[in-house]
C-alpha cells in the first residue's frame, strides 16, 4: 500500500517536472489592495535584483504571470550579458583547464628550480620573479587570483545586474549560499568558479536532489568540507599497498593554500606524504544540518558517523602526477574507481563495512550507490522540504515567513519530488507573499543594494573590481563567508554600526563618480542642473518605483541648500543611502 | 529639540559621559540601564589580539641558539648567539630573540612579556585556510561552528556593552567575531563616517540629512543601529581620530599594523568601551628566502615588535587595563627547503603582554634537540601546547570570565587553563 502510494506520488512529480506556464499561474495581488504596477515593482524587487527603468510598466504590461513563467523557465536569450562575459576567459573553460591556466608564482617556480634556471640560493627575488613573468608570457599563464578575484566576482556581478534571467541569478546567489564554500579555503579556491559555473547556476530550478547531488560531487565542496580526504581505517597490521602510496596526493593538492605553496627542498628529501587515514565527519555533518534536514531534522551524532562512512571514496580527481596515474588506473579498467568528471570514487577509500542511516540498513561491500542513496533519502525526507522552504520563504519573503506558507512549500516540495521551480510558484502565488508588498520589511542584502542601485540607475559596468571593496566593508565580502552557513539571511546580521555607514557611503560614492569603471547611463549630463524637486521626481521614480516617496521626499529636500550644485548627485546619494532603499 | 544631542556632545568633552540626560548617546543609556553593569564611564579590561596570517616560524623568532640540531636542519637560517651581526638577545640561556624583535626584549626584561613556544592545535592539518578558520572559531577539527571564539568571550563577560566593544582593525570582520554580539570592522577608524569625496562640507550636511532620515523611519532596527552609527561618529570626532598624536616616545611605524594599533590605543585612552580588540598581520608565509637579520622574515618581525612597542608605550596608564595577545596559525618545518625558506609546519610560539601576565619567561616545552624523532611527524616542532588553554587563560583571567565558562568560549574543549597570567 505504501509502495503503492509512493508510486502515485512520483508519477506526480514527473509531470510537474516542468517549470509552471503562465496559464497554470495566478497572482493574487489585486485581492492585497495592489495595483498592477505596485505588483510589478515587488516582483522585480523579489525574483529580480531590482527594476531598471521602464521594466515595471513593461511587466506590467506583458502581465505578471507571463513575466514569471518565463522566470521560472530560465532560458531567455542573454546576448548584452555574453557579450561582457567575453572578458573573462575562465568561463569557457573546465576546471582542470582553469587549474593549467591560473598559476601562482610558486608552482612555477619550483618548475624553473627543477629546471635550473632559477636558484633561490643566488639569486634575488627580483631576478627570480622576472624569470617567472617570462615563463608565464610564453606559455600563456594567468594570474591565479584573476580566477578567483576579477574573474569570479566579477562575472557574478555582470549576471546579477545584467541577465535577463534574473530569478535564475537570485537563486544562484541563495544556492551557492545554502551550499556555501569559499575561495579563503586553498583548496576551494581555484574550483569556485567552476562550482557555482556547473554545480550551482544549471540546477537552481531544477529538482533539489540533482543541485544536492552536483553539489555534492564537485571538488569545490570535496576540498572545502574535507570528504575528499575522508577514508577508512587502514585494515591492521596489513603493509600498505604501493599504488595507494604512489597517489597519494593528500594534503598537498586540497589542503595547502596557492600561493607560495610548500617547496620540496632540493638538498634535503621532502617530508614522504604518508598516507592520512581516518574518518572526517565535516561534510556529512553540514550535509544533513545545513544542506538538508536541518538542525532539529531528526539525525543523530551515530547518523554523521554512518553518512560520512558511506560518503568515503567520494573524492576529487587530484593534479599533476597523481592524476595521471588515477587515469591510466581508469584507462586500464580498474575496478576500484568511478570517474565523473572532476568527481572519483575511490572504493579503496571506502568504508565496506555494513551500516545503518537513519534507522536503514546498508549491507556490506558498498560501494558509490550507497552515497547515492543517502542524498536520495535525504532529498525525500519530510524535514529536508520543511527546512528549504524556510529558507526560501525567509529569502523571499521576510525574516519570519508565516508558517503555513511554509506548509504549503514543503507540501509542494514534496509533491513534486523537490521541484525547486513548483515551490517557488506556490510562494508567488500565496497571499502571504503579497501581503508583505506593502511592508517591505525585508533587508537588502549588501550584493542586492549594489545591483539593483546599478539596475536602477542603468550603470555601463566597465570595470568590475573598483566596486569589490565595497562588498567587504558592507559585511558580504563576495564568496568570502566561511563557515558552511553561508551568510545568514535577517536583517541583524547585515546591519551594525559600521556596515549601515558603508552602505551610505556606497550611495555617495556611486552617485558621485567615485567608483571607478561604472558610469550611471540615467545620471548624464541632461540632467545636470535638475532642481530638488525635479530630481527628486526622476530619481524617486527610478530608485523606489511604485511607491510613495513624498516622506523622504520632503527629508531630502530640507538636506539640499539651494545653492548646491549638482542636486541630482545629492539627491541620488540620499535616495540610495536611505532606509526605503535599504529595503525590498 | 532634535540636534540638542548634537549641540551638546560638540560643545563638551568627555565628560558626556557621565551626562545623564536626553542627550546621552543612545547606546550609553542603554548601558547604563543594565542592573549589572558598573558605571559606562569606568575603565574596562581590554584584550587586543593580533593575527599573524601565513605561520609565524617561532624558531626563528624565539629561537633555541644552543641546539645543534637545529644548526644542522637550517644551514642558512639558524642563527648563531656567538655571530655578532645576528644580535639576538639571550633571554634565559636557552632561547633568544630575533634582532628585529628587540623592542620587545625589554618588556620581556621587565617581566610583562610572556612567551608560549610549542604552541599549536591539536589538528593536525597544514592548510592556512582550516588552521586560521580553527583557531579562530576556537573549535579544531570542526568547521560548522558558526560563531568566533572572542565573539562567544565577549558574550560571557556579564554586562552591556558600547558599539566600540567589539572593534576589528581589519578589511572584513574577522571569522573569531562572527556571532551574535555587535562588533565594528573597519580597517580605518578615520574612514569611519559620512564620506564625500573632496567635500567635507557636503559630508556634514548629508550626515545630518541621512541621521534625521533615520531617526524617522519606521524601520525601528535601522533606526536604532543608525542613532548608535552617529553617535559613534561624532565620538570618534569627539576624541580626536584624525589628528591623534601618541604620547612622545610612542614611535609606531608608518605602515597598517603601526595605524591601527595605533588607533586601538587611541579607543583604549578614550574610555569609549573597547573591551576586546583585534588585528592582523600578513606575510609571514616565508617558503622562499625567509633571511636571518635581512629578509622577508626580518622585515614583519621589525613591523610587529616596533607597533607593539609602540603602542604599549603610548598606552601610559592605560597599561594596567590592556592585555596584548598574539597568534599565528601554524609553525613552520624544523628544516630549512631547498628556496631557503621554511613550509608549513605545527608548533610556532605567541606573545602575551600586560602587567598581569606572568613574564619573563618562556613557557611551554619545547625538546632539548630537535632531532628528528624529537619532531612531530619526523618533521615539525611538535605542539605541545593547545592554543585554547592559552587563550582561554588570557581572555578569562584578564575580562574576568570565570573558568566554568571555559566550555563555552571553547565548545568540546575539556583541558586545563595553561597559566600564563598571574
Amino acid at each position: 500500500m505504501i509502495l503503492r502510494f509512493s508510486l502515485v506520488v512520483l508519477c506526480c512529480g514527473a509531470l510537474l517536472a516542468v517549470a509552471p506556464a503562465e496559464a497554470d499561474l495566478q497572482l493574487p495581488y489585486k485581492a492585497e489592495g495592489l495595483s498592477k504596477e505596485q505588483a510589478a515593482a515587488y516582483l522585480l524587487e523579489r525574483f529580480a535584483f531590482g527594476a531598471r527603468p521602464g521594466e515595471v510598466e513593461k511587466v506590467a504590461k506583458m502581465g505578471l504571470e507571463k513575466w514569471l513563467a518565463q522566470q521560472l523557465a530560465g532560458n531567455l536569450p542573454d546576448a548584452e550579458l555574453d557579450k561582457r562575459l567575453e572578458a573573462f576567459p575562465a568561463l569557457k573553460m573546465t576546471q582542470f583547464e582553469m587549474s593549467e591556466v591560473y598559476v601562482s608564482n610558486g608552482p612555477i617556480r619550483r618548475i624553473l628550480q627543477k629546471e635550473g634556471a632559477v636558484d633561490p640560493t643566488k639569486m634575488s627575488r627580483k631576478e627570480m620573479n622576472q624569470k617567472i613573468s617570462a615563463y608565464r608570457k610564453k606559455h600563456g599563464l594567468r594570474a591565479y587570483n584573476a580566477l578567483y578575484n576579477q574573474e569570479l566576482k566579477g562575472q557574478k556581478v555582470l549576471r546579477a545586474v545584467y541577465s535577463e534571467n534574473q530569478l535564475t541569478e537570485v537563486l544562484t546567489d541563495f544556492w551557492f549560499n545554502h551550499f556555501n564554500v569559499t575561495t579563503r579555503d586553498g583548496g576551494a579556491r581555484g574550483r569556485t568558479l567552476s562550482y557555482e559555473r556547473d554545480a550551482i547556476r544549471p540546477n537552481v530550478l531544477g529538482k533539489f536532489r540533482t543541485i544536492l547531488g552536483a553539489t555534492a560531487k564537485h571538488p569545490a565542496m570535496l576540498h572545502y568540507l574535507d570528504n575528499a580526504d575522508s577514508r577508512m581505517a587502514p585494515p591492521r597490521n596489513q603493509p600498505r599497498r604501493k599504488q595507494e602510496v604512489a597517489s597519494g596526493e593528500m594534503g598537498m593538492d586540497g589542503g595547502m593554500d596557492g600561493g607560495m605553496m610548500g617547496a620540496p627542498a632540493k638538498a634535503q628529501p621532502p617530508p614522504k606524504n604518508r598516507r592520512k587515514y581516518g574518518l572526517n565527519e565535516n561534510y556529512a555533518r553540514e550535509l544533513m544540518e545545513l544542506h538538508t534536514l536541518g538542525v532539529d531534522g531528526g539525525y543523530t551524532q551515530q547518523d554523521v558517523t554512518e553518512v560520512a562512512r558511506v560518503l568515503t571514496g567520494w573524492a576529487a580527481m587530484p593534479y599533476k602526477n597523481a592524476r595521471k596515474n588515477l587515469e591510466k588506473q581508469i584507462a586500464k579498467g580498474s575496478n576500484n574507481l568511478v570517474r565523473e568528471g572532476e568527481f572519483v570514487f575511490r572504493k579503496s577509500w571506502h568504508d565496506q563495512k555494513a551500516k545503518v542511516v537513519l534507522g536503514e540498513k546498508f549491507s556490506a561491500r558498498g560501494g558509490i550507490e550507497e552515497g547515492e542513496r543517502v542524498l536520495d533519502m535525504l532529498s525525500e525526507h519530510p524535514s529536508t522540504a520543511r527546512f528549504i522552504s524556510t529558507k526560501l520563504a525567509r529569502r523571499f519573503i521576510n525574516d519570519n515567513p508565516p508558517e503555513a506558507l511554509v506548509k504549503r512549500m514543503a507540501r509542494t516540495f514534496s509533491e513534486t519530488d523537490g521541484d525547486i521551480a513548483a515551490v517557488m510558484a506556490t510562494l508567488a502565488q500565496s497571499r502571504e507573499f503579497w501581503t508583505e508588498a506593502k511592508k517591505r520589511s525585508k533587508m537588502k542584502s549588501p550584493l542586492e543594494l549594489v545591483v539593483s542601485s546599478l539596475r536602477a540607475l542603468e550603470a555601463d559596468v566597465k570595470n568590475s573590481q573598483p566596486m569589490m571593496s565595497w562588498f567587504d566593508r558592507m559585511g558580504e565580502p563576495l564568496y568570502g563567508y566561511v563557515p558552511p552557513t553561508g551568510f545568514p539571511d535577517y536583517a541583524e546580521s547585515w546591519a551594525n554600526s559600521g556596515t549601515l555607514i558603508a552602505r551610505m557611503n556606497f550611495g555617495i560614492h556611486l552617485a558621485t563618480g567615485k567608483i571607478r569603471g561604472i558610469e550611471l547611463k540615467q545620471l548624464s549630463r541632461d540632467s545636470a542642473g535638475l532642481t530638488t524637486d525635479e530630481a527628486l521626481a526622476v530619481y524617486g521614480k527610478l530608485l523606489l518605483p511604485a511607491q510613495d516617496t513624498s516622506a523622504i521626499a520632503s527629508e531630502v529636500k530640507e538636506t539640499i541648500p539651494d545653492d548646491a550644485k549638482r542636486k541630482e548627485v545629492q539627491v541620488i546619494s540620499m535616495l540610495l543611502g536611505s532606509p526605503e532603499f535599504q529595503y525590498r | 529639540m532634535e540636534w540638542s544631542r548634537r549641540a551638546f556632545m560638540k560643545g563638551s568633552g568627555l565628560a558626556l559621559f557621565s551626562a545623564s540626560f536626553g542627550g546621552t548617546p543612545l547606546f550609553l543609556s542603554r548601558a547604563a540601564d543594565a542592573a549589572n553593569n558598573p558605571l559606562a564611564h569606568s575603565r574596562r579590561k581590554v584584550l587586543v589580539t593580533i593575527f599573524q596570517r601565513g605561520a609565524m616560524d617561532g624558531l626563528m623568532a624565539v629561537t633555541p641558539f644552543n641546539d645543534p640540531a637545529l644548526a644542522e636542519a637550517r644551514p642558512n637560517l639558524f642563527m648563531h648567539l656567538t655571530d655578532p651581526k645576528n644580535e639576538l638577545t639571550d633571554l634565559d640561556g636557552r632561547f633568544a630573540l630575533h634582532p628585529s624583535f628587540a623592542d620587545l626584549a625589554p618588556l620581556y626584561k621587565d617581566g610583562r612579556l610572556a612567551i608560549v613556544h610549542g604552541v599549536g592545535s591539536p589538528n593536525k592539518t597544514r592548510s592556512h585556510f582550516d588552521a586560521q578558520d580553527y583557531m579562530e572559531n576556537g573549535t579544531p577539527g570542526v568547521k560548522g561552528t558558526r560563531t568566533g571564539w572572542l565573539n562567544r568571550a565577549v558574550g560571557l563577560l556579564g554586562h552591556e556593552g558600547t558599539p566600540f566593544r567589539s572593534v576589528a582593525l581589519t578589511r572584513a570582520l574577522p571569522r573569531a567575531f562572527y556571532g551574535k554580539e555587535p562588533s565594528i570592522a573597519v580597517d580605518d577608524l578615520r574612514s569611519f563616517g559620512i564620506q564625500v569625496p573632496n567635500n567635507p562640507q557636503a559630508a556634514e550636511q548629508v550626515e545630518e540629512g541621512f541621521e534625521a532620515m533615520y531617526a524617522r523611519s519606521a524601520k525601528r532596527l535601522v533606526q536604532r543601529v543608525s542613532q548608535e552609527s552617529f553617535d559613534a561618529i561624532e565620538l570618534l570626532e569627539k576624541i580626536g581620530v584624525r589628528d591623534y598624536k601618541p604620547v612622545e616616545g610612542a614611535e609606531y611605524p608608518n605602515t597598517a599594523l603601526g595605524r591601527r594599533l595605533q588607533q586601538i590605543a587611541l579607543l583604549v585612552k578614550s574610555d569609549v568601551g573597547l573591551e576586546v580588540a583585534f588585528t592582523e598581520t600578513g606575510g609571514w608565509d616565508t617558503h622562499v628566502q625567509q633571511g636571518t637579520t635581512t629578509g622577508s622574515f626580518q622585515r614583519r618581525a621589525d613591523e610587529m615588535s616596533k607597533s607593539i612597542a609602540a603602542f604599549w608605550t603610548d598606552l601610559g596608564t592605560y597599561q594596567d587595563d590592556v592585555v596584548l595577545m598574539t597568534m599565528t596559525e601554524f609553525g613552520r618545518t624544523v628544516h630549512q627547503n631547498g628556496s631557503l625558506g621554511t613550509d608549513h609546519g605545527r608548533g610556532s610560539c605567541l606573545f602575551v603582554l600586560g602587567n598581569n601576565v606572568d613574564g619573563g619567561k618562556i613557557h611551554g616545552n619545547v625538546p632539548e634537540k630537535l632531532v628528528k624523532d624529537a619532531l612531530e611527524d619526523r618533521r615539525d616542532l611538535p605542539v605541545t601546547t593547545d592554543f585554547r588553554s592559552v587563550f582561554a587563560d588570557v581572555a578569562g583571567k584578564h575580562l574576568n570570565i570565570d573558568r566554568s565558562h571555559d566550555i563555552a568560549m571553547f565548545p568540546g574543549w575539556e583541558g586545563e587553563r595553561f597559566k600564563v597570567m598571574t
